[in-house]
């Protein structure tokens, strides 16, 4: 009796060490499972934008780009999957707020208090990836990359949306525009669509969702549901741009406020003082900006610091109970500041710093 | 001792207790086997994820390596090609001993008399010791790497074997210090953390693909808007409106190189094709140009095609920026200044008319004569002045009867057109003579006699026409004679006679022989004076009022030979228009003017000489019509040699190749760097250095830095398409080489004809549409002998590119100038051993059609650079185990290194002003001009 009482006090024991340190391991595996991905998608990006391809020409050659907040229910992207109503992360609201997705000046200057508004920002860019050049639309030669922030539902359906119960989570997209069409004559590629991120009018341009078929220059606005998922539980994503000014000094210009006070609306890459006196030319009613392009700061980008805010996955589940209502939040606090709460809690900012390495002449 | 019992207590039986044991057993071996299956789990899972993260690692550290490989390769160049007197090529010199590879680049310090290899731009070169890798030493490309060799250019960018580059690996070596517990190590210790290797390929030295030139004719408008052009500057211009002025344009240079031979069935032109070639940034994209440009025709073209290169303007030879002649106020040589400004008043058809200029000389140069001289008019070729004595009937006063003959030719494609009275034909140098008579004699000076000149009657002459003219005091096509009499009279009163008058005339020394000037407005032209002698005369002459027989006269005639005044090859060739003709340019071979004064009696008539024939014409020279766009359009200055320029006995002149580049950024209106409209130069690129400004226009003083402001222009810009001239690749040079193409070319004096030209070369690319002649139909397309422009047959520069090779092969090195180049007529040879002017008469080396090196050089003008300055670099680095040395990750990267205008100064190099950086002194930035990363990319080895 004696000897059953000390083994189940043993076998307790050793359960409950057992589930501390599965639960320790699991902690642990979640975090690594998050560096992993961080240290995955920062690579590629890094990559990408070490590779990317400038020209001092008037076109826009890179453009990040505060998303529009709120969100539309299908994003700005416009994913079949993507859902953004009912309780999700926070609008912009006021700048500092603890509730507020929008904080391009923290007070603390630190990177962990950095947030990119609802959907965070919009990057994209021309660059070159190593390919395997067994076919043209496979050649190691210019594309249109796209970073992206998407809340969807996670589906195994191929060909609908999932439904309610899908699980919903935040993911980083890497959409791509092919170099080139696969066959002659082709038309859809970034050698058909050439080099100017804001430009419209050719046809199709970068700024038109089309998610019809993979690595289509529609890609770079509406990803593809499945393929170009780079990351999971990808709650922010943002950049600071640097670039050299008149003098040859290095400065931040993004993200900026304009003379007034406000905060711009993202980058572009191109020379609005250089080639032309007028700023670039948005596209008409183009991401919340109103076709102007006044809210944009401009240069030629030299180095890049990237923000990715992930989650843990048990985070990643925390968020989608809060955001489903089984989670509530302490007494007093808004939604938007329990979502935040438990988005700190549950969540690392990792950044790195990225020099392009090409400075075009031309 | 009581034995142990195993009695389990009252109630329980044994077999009931020996089962309880059991199962607890059995549970805790059970737990403690789940337990370790956990634990063997976990800890599996761990050390995959562990491994995962080790070759993400490892991979993260071979791309660092490659970073610093990339790095070590931009500092070699910087440090060995940053400086502007440096060349470089790739190998292939056979000159100096064996071949070996030919896909390294070299660097050779020019700033000696010869070029000095300095350096080979490949890993295991110390930038500034002897080279230890040298196409001799460096792995042969054939065969699969070995274990210490790394492929960096392999069968995914050559086509051949023997194209790719295999390098041997550097160990990329880490004090140990720098590792966790290092400091027990001992000092001077190394860890092997990895291995590099990098290859500089030479850019410079292909053809450029992407530059995107349609079929539409360039525009340019130099037009103030306010009417005033700055101080200096030709009138403003604009070509736009005018078909015929967009052709001239056209025709002045290529606008890109020829690829139809590389690329069977690629027509440049084609719908949309300029516009896709202009989208090209790598050169994996001109597979997407057309199907023509397959990759495997882009791969077997890798060592003749790049997508672009671009060069600085820099003076390989001396150091520092070249000046913009375009800016015409600072160019320092007046005649050079006055040439490039020289314009048209009009145009007659396709002809423009000139207004006649007079001299205008540069300063005495080395030889005690100017180099340049400028000047607008007609030639003298023949002339003739003759006398007679002859009575007043009225006064009885006897004097000299005189009348002159002048042969002028317009050497111009362009028509010469004078006001009356401005152009003057003085003859001087004349010997004294004596008229005596019974009632005395009298002392005439001859000069005395024609001092007044002889004013040219004449509007117009046409392109190469010939015109005799004659008269006194003003001449024209009829005759008029002018009559002197003496100060001390002398006198025959009337009824007096028949008297015969004594006629003595001094000799005429070949020392200082008889003169004919031209004077233009008052100013001087040119003289005549052929060094010819003439003897003493004495004649008895009656006596006439009316006149009578002409008794004395002397004349001079150049040389009646063509090759004497358009062959430059030979030494002894003049520019006719020269303002000094004198010594040995008078006709030798069949003299029409004798040393007997009293020979020179009989008109000067015209068809008796088969160079200045009245009846054909013969043109030679052009004058500005449009802004000059290439310095090989410059063979038409005025030089003691004809068409001097450019070609091998240019000599100093070719030196200009060097010193300036011609932007034709106009000066009329505002032009804006950063918003720049196509100028008539297609190889000028504007270059913005760091910041987002566009540079600022300037003052167009000497040192305000700006882009208008001729010191400091080379600051702002970038020669796009530049092809070193030291390129050992055939097939560049035959894309180079490609001429001008142009459909629907008009000539004829009225336009009235039309052609097609393809591979044409122009002698007179600012006028060859009017040129007189007809076409033969000798060789490929319109007036191969006489129009001022040849059309070529793709054999024939195929074989002129051969030539050319051939010819820099059998060096032991590279140029060190475009002066060099040149001086030492590698094009005239390729030209002559192909055979270009083959199909023309030997007697034709003075025609038009006679194609020369300035020829080729008028069109490559505005590409042709001395060095490269474009470069593709690969990098390769890996990451080792350090405890095994097993090469556990490998990463490749590709970039191209351009070098700019602005000076690399390091990090704590002196500031410097524009002008300072222009001129470059090396001994303050011995780094010379900074080499960035234009591009950059990875790469696998699917990509090599």
């Amino acid at each position: 009796m004696t000897a059953m009482a000390v083994a189940g006090v043993l076998v307790g024991v050793l359960a409950a060490a057992a589930r501390q340190a599965l639960s320790a391991w699991q902690e642990a595996t979640s975090r690594v499972t998050q560096r992993r991905q961080a240290d995955g998608a920062l690579e590629m990006l890094a990559r990408d934008l070490e590779s990317a391809l400038i020209r001092r020409d008037g076109s826009v050659w890179l453009a990040a780009t505060l998303q529009r907040s709120p969100q539309p229910a299908r994003g700005d992207g416009g994913v079949v999957d993507a859902d953004w109503t009912g309780r999700v992360k926070p609008p912009e609201g006021t700048a500092g707020a603890a509730g507020a997705s929008l904080h391009l000046y923290p007070e603390s200057g630190d990177v962990d208090d950095l947030r990119f508004g609802q959907a965070g920002l919009w990057l994209r860019f021309f660059t070159v990836q190593p390919d395997s050049n067994d076919r043209l639309s496979n050649h190691s030669a210019p594309r249109a990359v796209a970073y992206q922030m998407i809340r969807r539902r996670v589906t195994g359906a191929a060909t609908s949306a999932g439904g309610v119960d899908a699980p919903l989570r935040y993911v980083l997209y890497r959409s791509t525009a092919r170099p080139f069409g696969p066959s002659w004559p082709e038309t859809n590629s970034t050698f058909a669509s050439g080099y100017d991120l804001f430009r419209a009018g050719v046809a199709p341009d970068y700024n038109e969702g089309d998610a019809s078929r993979i690595d289509q220059v529609g890609n770079l606005r509406t990803p593809r549901r499945f393929e170009q998922v780079l990351a999971q539980h990808v709650i922010d994503f943002g950049v600071r741009v640097w670039v050299r000014d008149e003098t040859g000094r290095r400065r931040v210009a993004f993200p900026a406020r304009d003379a007034r006070g406000r905060d711009r609306r993202g980058f572009a890459g191109t020379v609005r003082d250089g080639r032309g006196s007028q700023p670039a030319a948005v596209p008409p009613g183009w991401a919340g900006l109103g076709g102007s392009g006044d809210d944009l700061a401009y240069g030629i980008p030299e180095r890049m610091d990237l923000c990715l805010r992930l989650l843990t996955e048990e985070g990643a589940r925390v968020i989608e109970a809060f955001e489903r209502g089984r989670v509530r939040g302490a007494p007093g606090e808004s939604e938007s500041e329990t979502w935040w709460a438990l988005a700190r809690r549950h969540s690392t900012v990792f950044t790195r710093t990225v020099f392009l390495h090409g400075r075009g002449v031309e | 001792m009581d034995a142990v019992s195993n009695d389990p207590g009252p109630g329980v039986s044994p077999n009931s207790t020996s089962t309880h044991r059991a199962v607890v057993l059995v549970a805790v071996l059970g737990l403690l086997a789940l337990l370790l299956l956990l634990v063997t789990t976990l800890s599996l899972v761990s050390r995959v994820d562990t491994t995962v993260g080790l070759a993400q690692d490892r991979q993260t550290e071979a791309r660092r390596h490659a970073l610093v490989a990339l790095e070590q390769a931009r500092a070699h160049l910087q440090v060995a090609a940053g400086p502007d007197q440096r060349v470089t090529a790739t190998s292939g010199w056979q000159g100096g001993g064996l071949p070996g590879s030919r896909s390294l680049t070299g660097v050779w310090a020019t700033d000696g008399a010869s070029p000095r290899l300095v350096t080979w731009l490949v890993s295991g070169n110390a930038p500034e010791a002897a080279p230890d890798v040298t196409p001799q030493t460096v792995p042969a490309p054939e065969g699969p790497p070995g274990p210490d060799e790394v492929l960096l250019v392999d069968r995914a960018t050559v086509s051949r074997d023997q194209d790719r580059v295999k390098l041997r690996r550097q160990p990329l070596r880490v004090p140990e210090r720098l590792f966790p517990g290092g400091d027990r190590v001992e000092a001077g210790a190394v860890r092997t953390v990895g291995h590099v290797a990098y290859w500089v390929g030479d850019d410079g030295g292909k053809a450029s693909l992407a530059l995107a030139a349609g079929a539409a004719l360039p525009d340019y408008d130099n037009r103030s808007e306010s009417g005033e052009m700055p101080a200096g500057f030709v009138r403003g211009e604009r070509w736009a409106s005018d078909l015929y002025d967009r052709m001239r344009l056209a025709q002045s240079v290529p606008r890109r190189p020829r690829f139809e031979a590389h690329f069977p069935g690629f027509d440049p032109l084609a719908d949309g094709v300029p516009d896709r070639l202009a989208r090209v940034l790598t050169r994996e994209q001109l597979a997407f140009v057309r199907p023509e440009l397959t990759p495997a025709r882009v791969r077997a073209a890798f060592g003749a095609v790049t997508p672009v290169s671009r060069a600085v303007l820099a003076d390989t030879a001396r150091g520092g920026l070249k000046r913009d002649a375009s800016d015409l106020p600072s160019v320092a040589s007046p005649v050079l200044r006055r040439y490039l400004s020289e314009r048209p008043v009009l145009f007659d058809g396709s002809r423009p008319v000139h207004r006649l200029q007079p001299l205008l000389e540069d300063p005495p140069g080395s030889r005690g004569e100017p180099d340049l001289v400028f000047s607008v008019g007609p030639v003298v070729t023949e002339y003739l002045v003759r006398f007679r004595v002859v009575r007043d009937p009225e006064s009885g006063r006897v004097g000299l009867g005189y009348e002159q003959h002048v042969e002028l030719w317009n050497p111009y494609t362009a028509i010469l057109e004078a006001e009356p009275g401005e152009l003057v034909v003085q003859a001087g140098h004349l010997p004294r003579l004596t008229l005596a008579t019974p009632s005395g004699a009298a002392e005439v000076d001859l000069n005395e006699v024609v001092a007044a000149g002889s004013t040219a009657a004449v509007e117009r002459w046409m392109p190469g026409e010939v015109r005799v003219l004659r008269g006194a005091a003003q001449m024209g096509s009829e005759p008029t004679e002018g009559r002197w009499y003496p100060r001390d009279a002398l006198t025959v009163p009337a009824g007096i006679g028949p008297l015969q008058v004594e006629l003595r005339v001094e000799p005429v020394p070949a020392a200082h022989p008889v003169a004919v000037e031209t004077r233009v407005r008052g100013h001087p032209l040119a003289t005549v004076r052929p060094a010819q002698e003439f003897a003493a005369g004495d004649w008895l002459v009656d006596l006439d009022e009316s006149g009578g027989s002409w008794r004395l006269g002397y004349g001079l005639q150049l040389r009646d030979e063509p090759g004497a005044w358009g062959d430059g090859t030979r030494l002894e060739s003049r520019d006719p228009r020269w303002p000094r003709l004198d010594g040995d340019c008078g006709e030798r071979h069949r003299p029409r003017r004798s040393s007997d004064a009293g020979a020179h009696l009989d008109d000067l008539s015209s068809g008796t000489t088969q160079t200045f024939d009245p009846s054909r014409r013969w043109v030679l020279f052009e004058l500005p019509s449009q802004e000059v766009v290439s310095l090989g359009s410059l063979q038409h200055v005025i030089t003691r040699r004809p068409q001097a320029w450019g070609n091998p006995w240019g000599e100093e002149l070719n030196a200009w190749f060097d010193q300036v580049f011609l932007s034709t950024i106009p000066r009329g209106y505002a032009w804006r760097p950063e918003e720049p409209r196509p100028l008539p130069n297609p190889a000028l690129q504007v270059y913005w250095t760091d910041g987002t400004r566009a540079p600022e226009a300037g003052d167009r003083g000497l040192d305000a830095g700006g882009v208008l402001d001729a010191p400091t222009v080379g600051l702002h810009v970038l020669q796009r398409g530049a092809f070193s001239v030291n390129s050992l690749e055939e097939s560049a040079w035959r894309a180079v080489l490609g001429g001008v193409d142009l459909s629907g070319w008009r000539h004829g004096e009225r336009y009235e004809s039309t052609s097609d030209l393809h591979h044409a070369f122009f002698r007179f690319s600012h006028t060859a549409q009017g040129s007189p002649g007809s076409p033969r139909g000798m060789g490929a397309g319109p007036f191969p002998d006489w129009g001022g422009v040849r059309c070529l047959e793709e054999r024939e520069i195929e074989a002129v590119a051969r030539s050319i090779v051939r010819q820099l092969k059998a060096r032991s090195g590279p140029y060190h100038s475009l002066a060099a180049f040149l001086n030492d007529g590698v094009l005239a040879r390729a030209v002559e051993e192909a055979g270009v002017n083959a199909a023309l008469p030997p007697s034709a080396t003075s025609l038009p059609g006679w194609m020369t090196q300035a020829d080729v050089v008028t069109a490559l003008g505005p590409v042709l650079a001395g060095r490269s300055d474009t470069f593709l670099v690969r990098a390769y680095g890996d990451a080792v185990n350090p405890v095994t040395g097993e090469t556990q990750a490998r990463a490749w990267c590709e970039a191209v290194m351009q070098r700019v205008p602005e000076l690399e100064r390091g990090t704590a190099g002196p500031p410097a002003s524009a002008v300072e950086q222009a001129q470059a002194d090396a001994t303050r930035f011995p780094l010379g001009r900074a080499v960035v990363l234009a591009s950059f990319r990875w790469l696998t080895e699917a990509d090599l």
